[in-house]
């Protein structure tokens, strides 16, 4: 900028900007030359391809194969529950039908049971009855001229 | 009672029965009554002399009288007594009678008897005696084991003249299990003459000679052991005694358990596992009821065996109702009550009651 007040000055100003003007122009082919050493450095690093690359661990499926992941996830555990609920069934039924059976072998065995009392009060019945009937039609105790008992 | 008294049997006691004298007191704890048939002139003195006979005995022999000459004796059992013949001869039989039964009749029971508080229930009445006394004392847990019961007992009989002295041995004694049957053994000695046949029943206890008011034998009913009228069994026995140990009328409780006096020396504990009643039937009835008492206490899985051994006529009753008779039984026996007629006698082969 050029003072009015100062025209000494002025002169030296405008010296100035003419240098400045080349070595400005050269700053984008100083950088295009850096910039492609250093492209071309990238390109030939030998270790480069040997280590993944930080940003390859923390990759991002696609929200499609996500989507798609999450449902097979899900499909998977719904079909182990429902095996285990299958699993679960069945043994609630097998369970179930032991207790049915062990309530049947009960009642047969309880019914058995009471099939023998029965059997045996008939037969004690019957065997009082023989009894009494031998009794009655056996003959009286012949007459005693004395009874011995309990001495003492 | 002589006879069941429904009116179709026997009631001896009648003396409007013809031929028939009969005499009948109490004494021993029991009903004595004498039966003569055709009875001869000098019948009632025999009768008078029978019956002094069973008074005798229980004046000098029994436990229960405070004045008897046992009751004397046993107060001072180490040392010697002068004591009256009659008891003098009683315990020289009822020594005899522990040997003969290899200790199963031992009348030092009488300190297990006592323990468990028996000595007001022998005398009581007729009749089924169950009653509860305060002593826990009782079987092996009564004596010491340096008791005279280790050793075989041993009295001791002089004689001189006229006059008896006995020692016990060292160990009070009780004649029950043999006094009764002497006493009818000796009254029945007197009867022997006294008619054409003779009859003593002492409580149970019996002696018969002679033939019966009907012309045969004497016909015996065997007592059920578990009540009713109707016996078990009936026997037919011409002379000779019978006699009959039950637990069905001296038992009672001793710390909430029950005992009975027929008390087993060995074991000091009542005795005859298994049985209820136990009769014998032998020419003297002394024996008879002294072998009544021993094969009581062989216990019911052995009776059979044992007075088959013996040769004994004796019958039992099971405590779950079996009747048994021994072969030498079988003879005397003519009716079995129906519900306990079985094949035959013996061990094994009885019929239900």
């Amino acid at each position: 900028m050029t003072d009015p007040s100062r025209p000494g000055v002025a002169a030296s100003g405008r010296r100035r900007a003419a240098r400045r003007g080349p070595a400005i122009a050269l700053i984008p082919a100083v950088a295009a030359v850096f910039g492609g050493s250093l492209a071309w450095a990238g390109q030939h690093d030998p270790l480069a391809a040997a280590e993944p690359s930080a940003v390859d661990e923390q990759v991002q499926p696609e929200p499609g194969a996500a989507a798609e992941q999450a449902v097979a996830d899900l499909t998977a555990r719904v079909r182990d529950a429902r095996a285990r609920v299958a699993a679960l069934t069945a043994t609630v039924a097998e369970q179930r039908e032991a207790a049915h059976a062990k309530q049947a072998a009960d009642a047969a065995q309880a019914s058995a049971a009471q099939a023998a009392a029965a059997q045996a009060a008939a037969a004690k019945a019957a065997a009082q009855a023989s009894a009494a009937q031998r009794r009655a039609s056996a003959p009286a105790p012949p007459r005693v001229h004395v009874v011995t008992r309990a001495s003492g | 009672m002589l006879a069941l008294d429904d009116g179709d049997r026997w009631d001896l006691a009648q003396t409007t029965i013809p031929d028939v004298r009969t005499r009948t007191f109490r004494a021993m704890a029991s009903q004595v009554t004498f039966v003569v048939v055709d009875p001869s002139p000098g019948a009632d003195a025999a009768l008078e002399r029978a019956e002094s006979v069973v008074r005798e005995v229980e004046r000098t022999c029994s436990r229960f009288d405070a004045a008897s000459d046992l009751v004397r004796a046993n107060a001072a059992p180490h040392q010697w007594h002068e004591v009256p013949a009659r008891l003098a001869h009683a315990l020289a039989e009822a020594g005899r009678a522990h040997e003969e039964t290899a200790g199963l009749f031992d009348p030092r029971v009488l300190e297990m008897l006592l323990s468990w508080g028996s000595a007001e229930s022998m005398p009581a009445a007729e009749g089924p005696l169950v009653r509860a006394v305060g002593l826990a004392t009782r079987g092996r847990e009564a004596g010491s084991p340096t008791s005279a019961f280790c050793e075989p007992w041993r009295p001791r009989v002089a004689r001189d003249g006229s006059t008896y002295r006995v020692h016990l041995g060292g160990t009070g004694v009780d004649l029950g299990g043999i006094g009764k049957g002497l006493a009818v053994r000796w009254a029945a000695a007197e009867l022997g003459a006294a008619g054409r046949g003779s009859m003593i029943d002492a409580g149970g206890d019996l002696a018969f000679s002679g033939s019966s008011p009907d012309g045969g034998a004497w016909r015996v009913g065997i007592e059920d052991p578990f009540g009713g009228d109707e016996p078990v069994l009936v026997l037919e026995v011409n002379h000779g005694g019978c006699a009959t140990s039950s637990i069905r009328r001296h038992r009672w409780t001793v710390a909430d358990e029950q005992v009975h006096h027929l008390v087993d020396p060995r074991t000091r504990l009542p005795g005859g596992r298994g049985l209820a009643a136990v009769t014998v039937a032998d020419p003297d009835p002394a024996r008879s009821e002294v072998w009544s008492k021993a094969l009581f206490l062989t216990g019911g899985a052995a009776i059979g065996t044992r007075a088959d051994e013996l040769g004994l006529a004796a019958a039992w009753v099971r405590l779950d109702g079996r009747v048994g008779v021994s072969a030498a039984m079988e003879p005397l026996t003519i009716w079995r009550r129906p519900s306990t007629q079985g094949p035959t006698a013996g061990e094994g082969q009885e019929a239900q009651s």
